[in-house]
């Protein structure tokens, strides 16, 4: 008899004739159709013959796209789940000095977009940078007498992005350890096992969900990021779509290549689905206190400091360092008209994208709710997948099907009224906007019906006897309940869309540039320094939702109650939207 | 359509979630001013009767009418808003971010502010908590909160108001007094009130009938006396206290027990049947100094003997009857302990004694 309103009756026929098709489930419908539209669209392609196109991207680029992603992967992969579950355990089970400052200092990287921290490097590291220009001083050398690794490379791109994604991994890693009765570690203690033993057969095993997790999520923003392999000249696939459309001419070959990303997007998906194995790794007990720390001492402490140390150096304070003194230099000159301008539109595209992100998801996540049924939740996740796909392969799925109706408006247009009016959705904000829904609202809906969830149905069901519609009481009770997560959720998308690059660059209006163009299209021109003011102002908005999460972990101590800032936690990591797709 | 017809009627109410039937063919009515209970074990299907007579849940076989009005029927689902029902969760379910003022008037459909105050405040008199209007429910107790629930039910003047075992949360302690308020204001309010409760001891404190629901079904209506002492069937018998238990068949329209023959006028001969004696039904006294005992009573080995509160309860042993061991139960007000091993005099008032054909016979 518990929840009988989260399950689908099973009713006779005269019955479920009457059963309306109510407005909040077609809106689910509506909106779940609209975000596959976009990929329905891109896979549609694999069917379509490009003439021979495809066959010559086939047969030259193909492979080499493939094995770069692959490469990328693999490598980014291996160093963000070392340097992820390695702090994580860190700084969760082991004493030393500045435990609590790096507790949350090492998501910092997270704030900087994987594109940023590679011109950052490279302008630090490249020929003319301090970093060569200091060595040639101290050692009289000149250009072509040393060897110096090249950071326009593939391995130069694992290292950015490795340093920028790690977090993922350590986030989550970081709660499944906590989340790990105390008793099981003590029991582990108990049954003669070290502090490396504890780890290797009982904490990690335990926290391997967790961990796949963060390493897919880790994976796909890899598979996403086009900033950086474009930059470097890596040949992956997201740099290969951007060429083949906008250097090629060749949409359909684009859509082609986008495909083929979209399946190894969805292989990897399956491989995580696999690799959560048959093991049960839900906590037996549910005794958590504060848990027992490994003192480190001497040596030891300062290794440890180190090792959580130097990816908040490398992967934050040098690169912010670094553009906070360019943009000091070059901030004068840079910060314009135009300047203002680009952060006006920036602020403008986020707060519309965010404002919508957060209405949609209410309202699907609120339909969810109100009636339940096999067919709203697989609509639900279908609106949920586009956080794995790739902003260049949105850009693609988004273009083609807009600039078809565009067409179609204006033969309709010029056929009746005689004019032609331009492009309406192509080319327009609405594409933009529209590509962010695609791939945003994922991240919004997670947060909000998290949220909703922790909701009694009771609350419901006493407004509506009280007499309030369902739209009454979502504005009267939801809405002022979870009003937090709303705008905590709002937030992410915000911040999000703020970073967001090949979507962007794909689909903006002509004329039309946010900061991310703007440090995009500077650094292409090899300005590197003059690329940070735009750059820095990305790194500080990011900088917000890091915040949030620091505050949440400072409070989310084992044994305490579930406070508004652990809500918030809870809803960032719940980007890990695919998890729940 | 008004008037002595019943305020509260589901007729032939069918209900499954998935395979899992939950409400099968339940006919209940309730009429004005009534307080009735819906009383059975927990997935008896009570709540669901509930939740479809509130209109959460859709009907999905029957007719369920308010005031003579259909509300749900083949065809027809009124909303939850359009049918004026109040209701008391088990979780009491305030709204977290309004205060007690501003939960009581929620439900309030007056558009003039000083009338909803107004009523406000009238039934937050009515349930003691007049002091508390500025509150947020966390402020509050759990006997507090269940006094602000009622009121928010209440305030909007009702047709039925629905209760979903409104007193689970409460400690036992608060348990007692917070049901004995309840049912004073509910019943001074004059609604119709329907609630949903496990324990039986609370429905006989509180309603005017009992309906006895046990796996979808109604298994017996009555008044509280009516179902303690005139049982229709077992379940019902044993739902209402612990019971003794010994199994016979029926001869001479009666059933052989240690306390002689047990009268079951409406069984056939050769019916295998169930007697089902309440703790009380054994009254027990001391051996006669001389040993000798009168027809009907039977000479019974203590086994232990314990004080619970305002009676004895003795564990007594009959021995072989039939061929099976009986280890009875009787509770006997006050102090009576006798040793551990003695002898007591036992017999059997018949009226707490019922006998029923054991299941799969008929009457």
């Amino acid at each position: 008899m518990s929840s009988p309103s989260l399950t689908e009756p099973a009713a006779t026929p005269a019955f479920r004739a009457f059963r309306r098709f109510s407005g909040w489930t077609a809106f689910t419908f509506v909106t779940a159709a609209l975000i596959a539209l976009p990929i329905v669209v891109v896979l549609a392609y694999v069917f379509v013959p490009s003439g021979g196109i495809w066959q010559h991207l086939a047969s030259t680029v193909l492979p080499g796209y493939i094995a770069t992603s692959l490469w990328l992967m693999i490598g980014v992969g291996i160093g963000a789940t070392t340097i992820g579950v390695g702090t994580a355990w860190l700084v969760t089970l082991c004493h030393f000095p500045g435990r609590r400052l790096f507790e949350w200092a090492l998501l910092l990287p997270m704030a900087i977009p994987a594109y940023v921290i590679a011109y950052t490097y490279t302008g630090l590291l490249d020929f003319a940078g301090p970093v060569q220009t200091l060595l040639r001083e101290v050692t009289g050398w000149s250009h072509g007498d040393y060897w110096y690794p090249d950071i326009r490379s593939l391995p130069g791109a694992i290292v950015m992005l490795t340093l920028v994604l790690y977090p993922y991994v350590y986030l989550l890693s970081r709660a499944a350890f906590l989340e790990q009765s105390v008793c099981v570690l003590e029991v582990s203690r108990t049954l003669g096992c070290g502090p490396w033993r504890c780890f290797t057969s009982v904490a990690l095993p335990l926290a391997r969900p967790a961990i796949a997790t963060g390493v897919t999520l880790v994976l796909m923003e890899t598979l996403n990021d086009f900033g950086t392999v474009q930059y470097f000249g890596v040949s992956s696939f997201t740099a290969g779509i951007y060429r083949t459309w906008m250097g090629m001419g060749e949409p359909a070959a684009a859509a082609q290549l986008a495909a083929v990303l979209t399946l190894f997007i969805g292989a990897l998906v399956i491989v995580e689905r696999l690799s959560r194995g048959r093991g049960r790794t839900t906590h037996t007990t549910s005794k958590y206190r504060e848990l027992p720390r490994y003192h480190l001492h001497g040596v030891h402490a300062v290794l440890g400091l180190l090792a959580a140390a130097l990816p908040v150096l490398i992967g934050f304070v040098v690169p912010a360092g670094a553009l906070f003194t360019w943009a000091l230099r070059t901030g004068p000159r840079i910060i314009d008209q135009r300047f203002y301008a680009e952060a006006i539109n920036t602020f403008i595209l986020a707060s519309i994208a965010a404002v919508l992100a957060v209405a949609v998801a209410t309202a699907m996540a609120y339909g969810l709710r109100l009636r339940r049924s096999r067919a709203t939740t697989y609509a639900a996740r279908v609106a949920s997948m586009g956080y794995g796909v790739p902003g260049a392969v949105i850009a693609v799925g988004v273009l083609i099907p807009l600039a078809a109706m565009d067409g179609w408006i204006n033969d309709f247009t010029d056929a009746h009224f005689g004019v032609r009016i331009g492009l309406v959705l192509s080319g327009t904000i609405v594409a933009v906007l529209f590509a962010y829904m695609v791939r945003f609202l994922a991240i919004s809906f997670n947060a909000i019906e998290s949220s909703l969830g922790k909701i009694t149905i009771h609350m419901d069901d006493a407004a509506r006897t009280l007499g309030h519609k369902p739209l009454a009481t979502l504005l009267r009770i939801h809405l002022p309940i979870t009003k937090g997560s709303l705008l905590t959720a709002a937030i992410l998308v915000f911040v999000d869309v703020m970073k967001e690059l090949p979507a962007t660059l794909l689909l903006r209006p002509f004329n039309f540039d946010t900061l991310a163009i703007r440090a995009y299209q500077l650094a292409s021109d090899e300005r590197l320094a003059d690329a940070a003011p735009p750059s820095l102002a990305i790194v500080l908005v990011g900088i917000i939702p890091v915040v949030m999460l620091s505050i949440a972990i400072a409070k989310s101590r084992p044994g305490h109650e579930a406070t508004e800032q652990e809500r918030i936690a809870r809803s960032v990591a719940d980007k890990t939207a695919m998890e729940r797709a | 359509m008004h008037g002595v017809s019943d305020v509260l009627k589901l007729e032939g109410v069918t209900h499954a979630f998935g395979a899992a039937r939950v409400l099968d063919s339940v006919n209940i009515d309730a009429k004005a001013g009534e307080l009735l209970c819906l009383l059975g074990p927990s997935g008896c299907g009570k709540t669901t009767a509930l939740r479809l007579a509130a209109g959460i849940e859709e009907l999905q076989q029957g007719r369920i009418s308010l005031g003579g009005q259909v509300v749900a029927a083949a065809g027809l689902h009124v909303p939850p808003e359009r049918r004026n029902v109040g209701m008391v969760f088990q979780d009491y379910a305030l709204f977290p971010h309004l205060n007690v003022l501003r939960n009581v008037q929620f439900g309030l459909a007056e558009t003039d502010a000083a009338t909803r105050r107004k009523r406000a405040f009238e039934v937050l008199e009515q349930v003691g908590m007049g002091d508390y209007a500025e509150s947020y429910p966390h402020m509050l107790s759990g006997g507090q909160q269940q006094r602000v629930a009622l009121a928010r039910a209440l305030a909007p003047k009702p047709r039925v108001l629905l209760l979903d075992e409104p007193f689970s949360g409460l400690d036992s302690n608060l348990r007692a007094h917070i049901r004995d308020e309840t049912l004073h204001v509910v019943k001074d309010s004059g609604t119709t009130t329907l609630i949903v409760t496990h324990d039986p001891e609370e429905a006989m404190y509180m309603a005017d009938r009992i309906v006895v629901m046990n796996a979808g079904r109604v298994e017996q209506i009555g008044l509280p006396d009516e179902l303690y002492c005139q049982p229709a069937n077992a379940f019902v018998t044993t739902f209402f206290s612990s019971i003794n238990r010994f199994e016979g068949t029926v001869r001479g329209q009666a059933v052989a027990s240690p306390f002689g023959p047990i009268a079951a006028p409406k069984l056939a001969d050769g019916t295998r049947a169930e007697v089902l004696m309440r703790p009380e039904a054994l009254r027990v006294t001391a051996m006669p100094a001389d040993g000798r005992l009168a027809d009907g009573t039977a000479r019974i080995l203590v086994l232990d003997a314990r004080m619970l509160r305002r009676a004895s309860f003795l564990h007594l042993s009959l021995g072989e009857f039939e061929g099976v061991h009986l280890h009875f139960h009787s509770r006997v007000p006050g102090r009576f302990m006798p040793r551990i091993g003695d002898h007591v005099a036992v017999t059997l008032d018949r009226a707490q004694t019922f006998v029923f054909p054991l299941a799969g016979q008929k009457a």
